[in-house]
Order: C-alpha cells, then structure tokens, then sequence
C-alpha cells in the first residue's frame, strides 16, 4: 500500500510530513535547523521532476512513503493517476493522497523560490527551514491524523 | 509482467504461472479530452472518418459527449483498439500536461504496470473556439449558438485532424 504527501513542489512540506511519518523528524517538539539536514530530499526536487513521485521509506504499519510535487494541478493530477491505475486493474484502496500544503509563512515561499527555481540554495534553504519550523506545529498534526486513521484501518 | 492464477481442484490447489504481453497504451491529451485529443484518438482508431464526422447526428451526439465529459479533467476516456492493438485513450490536462505525464510514468513504475504508455500533446490544435464553448455548454440560453461555433470548430479542425492522424501521430510521438 502506497501513500502520497503532496504539495506544490515537492520539496519542503511534503518531506518534512514524510520525514516525521517515517521519523526522521521528532514528533513531540520542533526540531532544531541542523536537524533538516539530515533529512533526504529536503529541498532536493529539481524543478524539472516536478510530478514524479519520488520513494522515502516504509511506515511500522507497512505502508510505502512517497512525496509528490503537483504544483496548482492536484485536481488534475490525482484524478489522472486514480483513473491510470484504474485502467490497469489496481484498486485505488492501495492508494492514499495527503495533502501536505498547509498555510505556509511567506518566507517558506520566498525561499523555496530562491533555492529551487533560482539556485540560491545558500539563501533560500535556511529561509525555508526557518518557515517550515513556523509551521511544524500544522505539519505535525496532519501527520497525526493521518497514522492514527491508518491505525483504524488496518 | 508474469500473472499468477490460482485454482483449487481435486487434486489440491494448484498454481498457473503465465506471462502476459506487454501492450502499448497511447494516451492523447491536451487543454481538454474531448476535443482535439477525441478527435485525433478516434481518427487513429478508425472510428471517425471525414465523412461521417460532417454529419449532423454525429455533430449532435458528439456535441452532448462534449459536454458531458469536457469538464472531467484527468480521467482517460477509452477510445478503442488501433490496427498494432495499441489502446488509445485520450484525457484533458489543463494547462499540466508535463506533471501528468510523469505522475502516471511514476506510477507505471512504482507498481510495475510494465506497459509502455506514449503520449501525443494535441494542445495546439485546440485553438481559442473549444474553451469558448465550454464555456457556453454551462448555460442551456447558449445551446444553439455553442452548436453553431461547435459544429465550425469540428469542421475546421478535422481535416487538420485527418493530415495528422494519417501522419507520424499514427506512430505515436513518444514524449
């Protein structure tokens, strides 16, 4: 069984909701700067692979952690996976999408331009951090959610 | 891709390995499914031909199927089997195509579909006219006058159509 967090690029929110689900990231306070260094992908999806899911580990429960950018097309893009799969005869219960895009603070964005689509890494990457760090608190409860519903299920 | 059948006889339960053949699928795609991308997927297929796509019951029936499946954006619609029993199919992307693309070839590896998929973008043929008239299709006071600048657009557009499906579209542009 496969799940999905997504966001608009695949690079930030969606790693870091992977991260604390496959615990790579603590789930019981905010982790410390240096600790998002350690953590793979992290601000590593090139533009261009934008779309294609890429593999970050497999939960306690058995389930494969993937994370996706989708930009603004999630309500394309899911659609066309769920009816690929359809076509090709796999049932979309092996299937789950989370959305991992929470209300960021600007300056998550503002860097995450800067070190993805413009190559300033050194500038932007320490930005996005310091807003992901803003957000964990929003993060960590989607994480939440989202085992403790898997729990339920299986 | 190897398929596994299992069935239980008097002699116990026995197992069947057998190998399927790996198919081709061709996906055509573009703004919206319905328009250009049907268009072209049913002129590769063979379902459509000039003649028949002038004709006023199909202008009729294909404007309603328009309508119906134009704002269905990311599901693949079947369109038939071609002459090399590749599947055709054809979807609406929006303005994502790239991201699709990828996605469904993520996919296709992740859970090791092992089919080849092949995509044609028909984006640029659809022009300004089908986004017009999707517009149009919400609002029934406009039904004669989006069937009126429907039935011109699929018109003008088939024979565009026709020199491309007859042209290296058939091979399927792999992107």
């Amino acid at each position: 069984m496969k799940l999905f967090y997504y966001c608009f690029g695949g690079a930030h929110t969606s790693v870091t909701c992977a991260s604390i689900h496959l615990g790579f990231l603590p789930d019981d306070r905010i982790p410390e700067t240096y600790e998002f260094k350690g953590v793979p992908q992290y601000d590593k999806m090139d533009h261009r692979r934008i779309g294609t899911p890429v593999y970050m580990g497999r939960d306690e429960l058995g389930w494969d952690i993937y994370i996706m950018g989708m930009e603004n097309a999630k309500t394309v893009v899911i659609p066309s996976i769920k009816s690929y799969l359809n076509v090709n005869g796999i049932r979309q219960d092996r299937v789950l999408f989370v959305n991992a895009l929470v209300k960021l603070h600007p300056i998550t964005s503002l860097g995450g331009i800067l070190s993805r689509r413009l190559g300033l890494v050194s500038l932007g990457r320490p930005m996005t951090v310091w807003g992901i760090r803003k957000s964990y608190p929003a993060l960590l409860k989607i994480v939440k959610d989202v085992k403790k519903n898997l729990r339920m299920f299986s | 891709m190897i398929w596994e059948t299992v069935y239980i006889s008097l002699s116990g339960i026995n197992r069947i390995q057998s190998f399927k053949e790996e198919t081709v699928k061709l996906i055509y795609h573009g703004y919206f499914g319905v328009y250009s991308a049907f268009l072209l997927a049913a002129f590769h297929v063979g379902i459509l031909d000039e003649k028949k796509a002038q004709s006023r019951e199909f202008l009729r029936k294909y404007w309603r199927f328009c309508r119906l499946y134009g704002p269905q954006y990311g599901n693949l619609i079947y369109v038939g089997v071609d002459k090399e029993h590749r599947e055709v199919y054809c979807i609406g992307c929006k303005k994502h195509g790239d991201v699709v693309i990828k996605a469904q070839r993520g996919m296709n590896e992740i859970f090791q579909i092992g089919d080849e998929i092949r995509y044609v973008d028909t984006g640029k043929m659809d022009g300004l006219l089908p986004t017009i008239i999707s517009a149009m299709q919400k609002r029934p006071f406009f039904d004669r006058i989006s069937f009126f600048l429907f039935s011109y657009w699929v018109r003008k557009t088939v024979r565009h159509c026709l020199e491309r499906a007859d042209g290296k579209i058939k091979e399927g542009d792999q992107t």
